[in-house]
């Protein structure tokens, strides 16, 4: 980090010995001025965001229970219904309030938890579909790529930290199935295009993140 | 016991440095950025890429296990870790990405280690010839490390190997000095033939001939200093070098467990080897002792490792 005010002093010493003049001077601190410190509105925003993210979660994880709980009464089709436009709706209306009402981040808690009830809709199919249990890490395979996805065309950078989360979950977990030797049926294996894809898809993501980050780099 | 010497270790280094903070600060000398050094990325979406690519090497690996397991596993698991290493040092290098080398450059030695244990088994090869490879493997570590440092290109990548090379020669040269560290070098029960494996005499003079000529190239343009760097790195290079060759007398079964079960009484070549690898282990640490002293750059990590050193020495004795 340069520091501001040893730049000034010198930045002023150089003014008096005549190697820049102050318009220069002045140009040179524009550029490496100190951000202000956060007023009182925007620490209290800041926290408004933390709070409507933690409520998103919360409501993310009920759905999640919701899901796994034995809600043997309802069909598969009614669950899934309930998941898809509880999912939707939170989609639009985070889109709503983003773009309509310009309050960004009630607008991004709600698609984080679209986001969350999109994941427990990838476990409730699989669920209906007797996957194998085994096969658990696929689910978050899917659900990184969804995420990464929702991230771009969203443009919600967090979303992005989020999938690295999921991402790092079936990393541990692959490792698990494919040394157990229990497993001896390739039915039960994730299907090998999927993983490829996910790596062609995650290389892809990450070199276009990277290299936009260079950009703004320089 | 290892809690506490990393406690005594983190508590030693929090004297020292607030100790040389509260001087600078009483005779206002200007502290070094180093934090600007160790800043390993521009800004959050350079760092999130990285992490992907890394993500997607480690998935590429993944799925070459899953193959494996479809075509009845001939494929090693070990040679699966060495194509991602490989990759993403290759990827690193053409991406210019940081983490992907840093991932190469800390599972390469796990790698090496763990698979020439599988070679020497199979054929009985002397076992410390794994301990020629890793030292072969730090000093190349090093020796780019102190190269690309003065590129302004891969200056941060310079910096990184360097900074990681340092505690892994130590830690090391630290171990081998140990009684157990001995009982390495001592209890291998096989020939030093390395031509019994194709591929471990493949590596291992990968590695040797990549070392050595690192070490020549950058003494000879003057990256290192003769006398400090290239004298004790040549010599302990030579001493390694030897195992490829000399078989040190073997013990039985029944002795080395007994010099194992009573490591008070070495054998006459241990005695030396403890000589030997402690002498080094100090001078090092002394070696890094001295530019932190006098506040040259990057020293803190280098003062780290010697704080590190002196008291795994302590430990010992």
């Amino acid at each position: 980090m340069i520091n501001f005010e040893e730049l000034k002093k010198e930045g002023e010493r150089w003014v008096s010995e005549g190697l820049i003049t102050e318009q220069q001077l002045e140009k040179i601190l524009q550029i490496y001025i100190p951000e202000q410190k956060p007023s009182e509105d925007e620490l209290r925003k800041n926290v408004t965001r933390l709070i409507l993210i933690f409520a998103s979660v919360f409501i993310g994880i009920a759905f999640f229970s919701f899901v796994a709980s034995n809600w043997k009464y309802l069909s598969f089709l009614t669950k899934f219904f309930i998941i898809v436009i509880c999912m939707l709706s939170s989609y639009i209306s985070g889109w709503y309030f983003i773009e309509f009402k310009n309050l960004k981040r009630t607008g991004e808690a709600l698609i984080y938890l679209g986001q969350l009830i999109f994941g427990s809709g990838i476990f409730l199919i699989g669920q209906h579909h007797h996957t194998p249990a085994y096969n658990w890490p696929l689910g978050f395979i899917l659900w990184t790529i969804g995420t990464i996805l929702l991230a771009f065309s969203t443009n919600i950078f967090s979303l992005f930290y989020f999938a690295i989360v999921l991402s790092i979950i079936p990393v541990i977990g692959f490792p698990f199935i494919i040394f157990d030797e229990r497993i001896i049926s390739q039915f039960f294996f994730t299907p090998l295009w999927i993983v490829l894809f996910m790596s062609f898809f995650l290389f892809i993501s990450g070199f276009i993140i990277y290299k936009k980050g260079k950009k703004q780099g320089i | 016991m290892v809690f506490g010497y990393l406690l005594l270790i983190l508590i030693v280094f929090l004297l020292f440095q607030g100790a040389r903070n509260f001087l600078s600060f009483l005779f206002k000398i200007k502290q070094h950025p180093e934090k600007e050094i160790f800043n390993l990325t521009i800004n959050r979406e350079n760092t999130v890429g990285q992490i992907f690519i890394i993500l997607s090497i480690i998935f590429f690996g993944e799925s070459l296990l899953i193959l494996n397991r479809y075509f009845s596993g001939n494929l090693s698991f070990y040679w699966v870790i060495f194509i991602v290493i490989l990759i993403s040092l290759i990827l690193g290098y053409f991406l210019e990405s940081l983490y992907s080398i840093i991932f190469g450059i800390i599972f390469l030695p796990c790698w090496w280690i763990s698979h020439s244990v599988v070679w020497i088994e199979k054929r009985t090869i002397a076992t410390n010839i794994i301990l020629s490879g890793l030292y072969f493997i730090i000093l190349i570590y090093y020796l780019s490390g102190r190269i690309l440092e003065k590129n302004k290109k891969w200056e941060k990548t310079g910096i990184i190997m360097h900074f990681l090379s340092i505690p892994m020669l130590f830690t090391f040269l630290f171990l081998l000095s140990t009684p157990y560290g001995i009982s390495l070098i001592e209890g291998n029960l096989g020939s030093p033939n390395i031509l019994l494996s194709k591929p471990l005499t493949f590596f291992i003079l990968l590695f040797f001939f990549s070392s050595t000529i690192l070490l020549f190239y950058a003494s000879f343009k003057n990256f290192i200093s003769i006398s400090l760097e290239f004298i004790p790195l040549f010599f302990i290079l030579c001493f390694f070098l030897s195992f490829l060759f000399f078989q040190i007398p073997q013990l039985t079964n029944m002795e080395y467990t007994y010099k194992r079960s009573f490591v008070e009484s070495f054998t006459p070549q241990g005695i030396f080897f403890v000589i030997f690898l402690n002498i080094i282990t100090f001078s090092f640490s002394l070696l890094l002792f001295f530019p932190w002293i006098s506040k040259k750059r990057r020293d803190t990590c280098k003062f780290w490792c010697s704080v590190y050193v002196y008291f795994c020495n302590i430990s010992v004795f």
